[in-house]
């Protein structure tokens, strides 16, 4: 499970955000998670938060606040292969570089068909990776280790 | 299309600050060194395409999907 981001520190400063599924939510503004260079495919959304779906589930909504019809599902790469490893390059990001490995979180995103869940997979092949102390993140390409931009989550 | 031509070694400037230069030349394939600030995203072309299409496929999902993912999912 993903730990809840919302609400890291006692500074109240809260936001009042629209969501794509959840409604109006009230997210602490040290909640923010910048992506300076935005997604491909998505490259002027750069303000997203995480949010816990209200049913049990791995699942996270990684929300943009710049555009609220924007959001993602994400989930933690370890709930799908147990040793998923991040190539050496990847941990000379600027995201990632001379930090606390606690402090980095690694997300990857599904895709959901619609009407066809089972059929869900998982990007392997460019996670996420957050700097929780800066909330910084920006989606990486992990060159080696063969992993699949489509991995299927579900064994059918 | 600005075509130019470099000798092994050669660099191109793009912009103020960054810098492109030829590190291998074998056979039919280049290798090249790119200098990027971080900001910038440097990735092959097919790559960038399948993250787009990978990223805009995943933004469609149906949020009635997900209670049943998440079944199937701890099942």
């Amino acid at each position: 499970m993903v730990a809840p981001l919302e609400n890291k520190t006692s500074r109240a400063s809260y936001l009042t955000i629209s969501t794509r599924d959840l409604g109006p939510r009230q997210v602490d503004e040290e909640a923010v998670i910048s992506f300076p260079t935005g997604l491909p495919g998505f490259e002027d959304y750069r303000r997203f938060v995480l949010l816990q779906y209200p049913f049990p589930t791995p699942l996270v909504c990684l929300q943009c606040i710049d555009r609220p019809e924007v959001a993602f599902v994400v989930t933690d790469p370890v709930n799908l292969v147990a040793d998923f490893k991040l190539t050496p390059g990847n941990s000379d990001l600027p995201e990632w570089r001379g930090e606390d490995p606690k402090d980095i979180k690694v997300l990857v995103i599904l895709t959901i068909p619609p009407g066809c869940p089972r059929d869900l997979t998982a990007n392997l092949m460019a996670p996420l990776v957050i700097n929780l102390r800066t909330r910084r993140g920006r989606q990486v390409v992990v060159d080696k280790g063969g992993y699949s931009s489509k991995h299927p989550v579900l064994v059918k | 299309m600005l075509i130019l031509t470099r000798k092994l070694g050669e660099s191109l400037i793009i912009g103020k600050d960054i810098r492109v230069v030829v590190l291998e030349v074998r056979g039919k394939q280049v290798r090249i060194g790119i200098d990027a600030p971080e900001d910038v995203v440097v990735l092959r072309e097919e790559v960038h395409q399948r993250l787009t299409q990978e990223n805009l496929q995943a933004s469609t999902f149906r949020y009635s999907d997900l209670e049943e993912v998440s079944k199937s999912w701890s099942s």
